[in-house]
């Protein structure tokens, strides 16, 4: 089970969400910040599950989500308040947390809300003539094997998640390692120039642009524009 | 062992000349390895150097245990070498630290601290070529305290880089803090070594 967790940096409940999550999920949540980042880790990761603090991401963030088929919602407060409890159930939350709730309570709540069943979720993600799926290691042009490594998957899977707008290294960083990226730090370059030479290796109409002082951009040309799974 | 009275003062100087151009192609190899990693040379070739280095410095002890006439003080002499080799080992361990941690990326700061390096080696090369007349050394040993200086601000910036955010990864705060840590080592090292070149020149000039 992958979780994304959008929370405010100093939100003092936060650790104790983490721990819960740790509990049930198969690798560490990834933490986020903004709503921004939100959007690009969930279309970038598939995360069964996305908790959510609304004074971040917004009451409406389940109407945001509910294109994604499958990603659970699952509204965190700080302190409980029943009008935003209902304005979020109302959004199509699958469950509201608050930090009142004992460690048992969250664990339960969790479990219970995951086992719904939902089998149309899919974390591929189809950019013209190019799949990705990182969690199901496929990274495919016009049906080749790219033959990526998993960190470049997830790099590219998070490129096409934000195709042709570009993320920035820290961005990347963060929701491909799951930390904050040291500054003077080079992975992030060193995986896109790889990243970029198997394309070019796979005849791949794709470029990986870069933005100075910024980050890179994923830019595939295609006849249709056709982009799913976003 | 005998003690040959004939002085072989030359071979004293070759030597050190050696070691000072073996640092010093240390120093570029490691500074490609980092440029370059994790695609670049192989380690192999870096400790090749560094048994170079083994090997001369041996040499140097021989001939000292079997020379009756040294050029220098054999203190200076010993000290000396055993600070070059550590100029050498410290920059051959911290090449061999990017693969034992698996390290994915290079940091910039560290490829700040191996140019600081390839600087400081080429003045010591340098200064050691230059133990024969004595000549135009003081310049050197100025190029190599400056060079560590400059290593000084960076390791404590590249350090600071770390700590900067609660949420780098312990993992990478810990690998690279001793790679950091070893770079400089290898740095004052050489500053080590100008210092000790300093005392030969006074003491004979």
């Amino acid at each position: 089970m992958d979780a994304v967790v959008v929370a405010r940096g100093g939100d003092r409940w936060l650790p104790r969400l983490l721990a819960t999550l740790a509990e049930i999920a198969s690798r560490p949540p990834l933490v986020v910040h903004t709503l921004a980042e939100a959007e690009v880790a969930v279309a970038a990761r598939g995360p069964e599950v996305v908790v959510f603090d609304p004074s971040v991401a917004g009451t409406d963030f389940p109407i945001v989500l509910s294109e994604r088929g499958g990603t659970r919602c699952v509204g965190w407060l700080g302190s409980r308040s029943s009008p935003v409890v209902a304005a979020l159930l109302v959004a199509g939350a699958a469950e509201v947390l608050d930090a009142s709730m004992g460690d048992e309570e969250l664990l339960a709540r969790l479990r219970v809300c995951l086992s719904r069943a939902d089998d149309g979720r899919s974390s591929a993600l189809t950019v013209g003539p190019l799949r990705v799926d990182a969690q199901h290691r496929v990274a495919e042009w016009d049906g080749r094997h790219l033959g990526l490594t998993a960190r470049e998957g997830e790099v590219l899977q998070v490129l096409a998640a934000s195709h042709r707008r570009p993320v920035r290294r820290e961005v990347l960083y963060r929701l491909v390692w799951g930390w904050s990226m040291p500054r003077g730090d080079r992975t992030v370059d060193v995986n896109v120039k790889r990243l970029r030479d198997k394309l070019h290796r796979a005849g791949a109409a794709a470029e990986i642009r870069t933005h100075p002082g910024v980050g890179y951009a994923l830019d595939v040309r295609i006849a249709d524009e056709a982009v799913t799974g976003l | 062992m005998r003690l040959s009275l004939i002085p072989r003062r030359q071979d004293f100087y070759l030597v050190f000349a050696e070691l000072g151009q073996n640092a010093h192609e240390t120093a570029l190899l490691v500074l490609e390895r980092f440029v370059s990693f994790p695609d670049s040379i192989d380690h192999g070739k870096v400790k090749d150097l560094e048994h170079e280095g083994d090997r001369l410095t041996a040499q140097l002890y021989q001939l000292m245990n079997t020379q009756y006439v040294t050029p220098f003080d054999r203190d200076d002499i010993q000290n000396l070498a055993r600070a070059i080799d550590d100029v050498v080992d410290y920059a051959e361990r911290a090449s061999e630290l990017l693969g034992l941690y698996r390290v994915e990326a290079p940091m910039e700061q560290a490829i700040e601290q191996c140019h600081l390096l390839v600087g400081a080696t080429e003045h010591l090369a340098a200064a050691l070529g230059n133990l024969r007349n004595l000549r135009g050394i003081q310049r050197h040993i100025a190029g190599i305290k400056s060079r560590e200086d400059d290593g000084d601000r960076v390791v404590r910036d590249a350090v600071a880089a770390l700590f900067e955010d609660e949420n780098i990864s312990p993992r990478l705060i810990i690998q690279w803090k001793d790679i950091f840590e070893t770079l400089e080592d290898a740095l004052d090292a050489c500053d080590t070594s100008g210092h000790l070149i300093s005392n030969i020149v006074v003491k004979n000039a």
